[in-house]
């Protein structure tokens, strides 16, 4: 591999990202001839220049000049490359300050783990990080079996390398049921949404909002299949990124308002009466849950049995 | 010019042979007038020469088992991995050559367990006596004994204490492999039925396998093996590189394994047995690797997995083990074959029942092992019912035994090294030493 640094000529940003780490894959991997522009963030401590990239969820810092970067770059670069190729996701275990790199061959997620271990695959991200984490706490990174610190996952931009939130999770929590949890991300094109479920990637055009409700049926209908859903509505879309939740609520038409667990949630109907919903709002995370259903009072049973599983007892109002 | 320069150096060999051809025969000469040697003490020699060569082959064979074993392992196994092949032999060597080479062929006795006496007999007998000399079956028959030990290496590899290890080994080729043994090869009571196991498919690889097996159940799985939901991880070795070859060595070493337990070579009747049980050998090999193959080829949605097809070879050699002098050249295909279809099934199997064998030493020596027996009856003519309770025989024998080891050496918290000695490796814990250091770049953290 390639790398070196060039000054960033974007008069939008390059206050902040002075310049470009420009990685050129020229070996021989599955990303031969690919270039990356990783961008370096510049900070001021007093009079000296830090800068930093953040490469794969791994943070690098240098004093003084961008180039100092390369060499702990190249470095990070080199161990992130397995199975021949960048990592597609990373799970952060954020308490104990670890990254574990997932790669994708195929419609397959990968990750190895360290001195002969387990290797984790699987279509389904959720599938590789629940069995992640169980290895995990049997091995006592992430605490004690059942306790705490969480394994979150992020994309990997194709471009940058940087990482990149889901858009959106699809969810089941049924009490007695198996749940299902699945990331949603936008595709290295920015055209679409997918995700993998039911042992398959399901993908869905971005179409001002409409993606996350097509996508959730595409995959609702999916899991059905599979024997894994048994009401359609058990699915719902969950954490949706502010943005995303702004396309959507332009398909949304207010109805009325409901009392769960003692607050007022207003409701929305959307295509055409088809779908009625209730917003739950996030503000400390700045996310949006939905709750669907095929009448009002189906999303007022769905929002107090999700309220009662997750002991809510003060919720947001919208 | 080049047609010149090929004339001479065809010219050139044609002298080499004519010239090594003078010279035979007149070694050939001078031995026919000075030595006097009979017809029956050269044959005496030939085969003589033909079982150490073979012993020799079977012994190689540790080294084949120490590359599998440590290929299909993590590399932080190495070193413990290769110790234990080594110890395998060194101790089952020694204590095969006290108690159990005559446990094994104690003369006359009770067909269940008898005691002919230390060491090797008939060692002050200058005349040949027995055919061949008991210092060349020796050496021959320690290593059966070694490869029956070795088997199991692999199948507890990462988590099993070394010392255990060591004690386990010692009653397997102290008293286990002999007594084994001599049920069928000493005389004993199912070679007393006409039970027929040629070279040992379940007296060697099966009373290994089934070994193997206890001692896979008793210590448990390795860490990050299985899921809570019951599924299984891959955990790749670290060298299959290494796996490959270990698998041609013992391909090799199978041709003094097999050929050699026709025990000689001269006279037609035996030269013909051993080409022919050699061809056998080398096409149920062949047929084994296709077979995992293929069913690899299904189950993994059209990616066969070199590993399987590996342990195919084994399995096909395993399975003809017992019958190669009985069967046919294309029955040893289609029991090849059969036994590389097996070798992939008894792997599915063990996972689906939340048993770690990292190399699949059940499947390929414990399962092959008694297809083995049964094809025997099926394609060479045995009686499938002496056939069956042959097979029940060394399996329980094997099975209950070393479970009866492997759990007492557990209870009295001798079996499995602790979680941290485990997950940073058996080379560092049980060795102190790492076998890779110059391999240390952290990827994930």
């Amino acid at each position: 591999m390639k790398l070196s640094v060039e000054r960033n000529t974007n008069p939008e940003n390059n206050e902040r990202i002075p310049y470009h780490i420009v990685l050129e894959i020229v070996n021989t991997t599955a990303e031969i001839g690919k270039i990356y522009h990783i961008p370096v963030y510049i900070t001021y401590v007093g009079v000296s220049k830090h800068f930093h990239v953040e490469i794969c969820g791994v943070r690098l810092n240098a004093l003084g000049k961008p180039y100092n970067l390369l060499e702990s770059a190249e470095l990070l670069c080199r161990s992130l490359i397995n199975v021949s190729r960048f990592p597609s996701y990373v799970f952060i275990a954020r308490r104990a300050k670890h990254v574990y790199p997932a790669y994708t061959i195929d419609d397959e997620v990968f990750i190895t783990t360290q001195g002969g271990g387990p290797v984790f695959r699987h279509v389904e991200l959720a599938k590789v990080r629940e069995r992640l984490t169980e290895y995990l706490h049997r091995i006592k990174v992430l605490g004690a079996d059942g306790k705490s610190d969480k394994l979150h996952v992020r994309g990997i931009n194709p471009h940058t390398l940087g990482l990149r939130r889901p858009v959106m999770y699809l969810k089941k929590r049924v009490i007695g049921e198996e749940d299902f949890w699945a990331p949603v991300f936008v595709s290295g094109d920015g055209q679409a949404i997918y995700t993998y479920a039911a042992s398959n990637r399901r993908e869905t055009p971005i179409d001002s909002g409409r993606e996350v409700f097509r996508l959730r049926d595409l995959v609702a209908a999916a899991l059905q299949v599979d024997h894994r859903l048994r009401d359609l509505f058990d699915l719902r879309a969950d954490r949706l990124m502010p943005e995303t939740w702004s396309a959507v609520q332009t398909l949304l038409t207010p109805e009325d308002q409901v009392m769960v667990s003692g607050r007022k949630y207003p409701i929305f109907s959307a295509e055409h009466n088809r779908l009625w919903l209730a917003i739950e709002g996030r503000p400390e995370e700045d996310r949006y849950g939905l709750y669907m259903g095929s009448t009002p009072e189906d999303v007022v049973a769905r929002m107090t049995r999700d309220f009662a599983r997750r002991s809510v007892k003060y919720e947001y109002e919208f | 010019m080049k047609k010149v320069l090929s004339t001479v150096r065809v010219h050139r060999i044609l002298w080499n042979v004519v010239l090594i051809g003078v010279m035979m025969s007149l070694v050939g000469t001078a031995f026919a007038q000075e030595g006097g040697f009979t017809n029956d003490e050269i044959a005496f020699a030939i085969d003589n020469m033909m079982m150490f060569i073979a012993a020799v082959l079977v012994l190689f064979m540790q080294a084949g088992f120490s590359m599998v074993e440590a290929g299909f392992n993590g590399g932080k196994n190495t070193i413990n991995i290769l110790f234990k092949n080594l110890m395998d032999l060194s101790i089952g060597g020694v204590l095969y050559f006290l108690i159990g080479y005559q446990i094994m062929y104690p003369g006359d006795f009770n067909g269940i367990l008898g005691f002919g006496g230390i060491g090797i007999p008939g060692q002050d007998a200058l005349d040949p006596g027995y055919y061949p000399h008991y210092q060349t079956d020796f050496l021959f028959q320690v290593a059966f004994a070694a490869t029956a030990a070795t088997i199991v290496s692999g199948a507890v590899a990462g988590r099993m204490q070394f010392r255990s290890y060591l004690v386990y080994s010692a009653v397997l080729t102290g008293l286990i492999y002999p007594i084994a043994g001599s049920w069928q090869w000493g005389g004993g009571w199912l070679s007393e039925l006409g039970f027929h196991d040629f070279a040992g498919s379940l007296i060697v690889h099966g009373v290994g396998g089934f070994a193997g097996l206890a001692g896979a159940i008793v210590l448990g799985p390795r860490i990050g093996k299985f899921n809570k939901d019951g599924t299984a991880n891959p955990m790749p070795g670290h060298n299959i590189t290494a796996a490959t070859l270990g698998v041609f060595i013992l391909l090799i070493g199978w041709f003094g394994f097999n050929p050699g337990s026709v025990l000689a070579m001269t006279g037609e009747a035996n030269t013909i047995a051993v080409v022919v049980v050699a061809v056998n050998t080398f096409l149920a090999a062949c047929t084994g690797a296709i077979g995992a193959m293929m069913i690899s080829y299904f189950l993994n949605k059209g990616k066969p997995d070199l590993g399987m097809a590996l342990n195919g070879m084994l399995a096909g050699l395993v399975g003809i083990t017992a019958n190669a002098d009985v069967v046919t050249n294309i029955e040893s295909l289609l029991i090849g074959l059969i036994a590389g279809f097996l070798v992939v099934g008894g792997m599915v199997l063990l996972e689906s029942l939340r048993i770690d064998d990292p190399v699949g030493a059940w499947p390929v020596h414990g399962l092959c092992g008694i297809w083995g027996g049964i094809a025997t009856a099926l394609f060479g003519g045995a009686n499938l019912g002496i056939q069956l309770l042959g097979s029940a025989a060394y399996s329980i024998w094997a099975f209950v035994l070393m479970f009866g080891v492997f759990y007492a050496l557990k209870t009295i918290g001798f079996l499995r090294v602790n979680e941290k000695e485990e997950l940073e490796g058996l080379d560092i814990s049980e060795h102190g030493a790492v076998n890779y250091p110059e391999f240390g770049a952290v990827i994930a953290d």
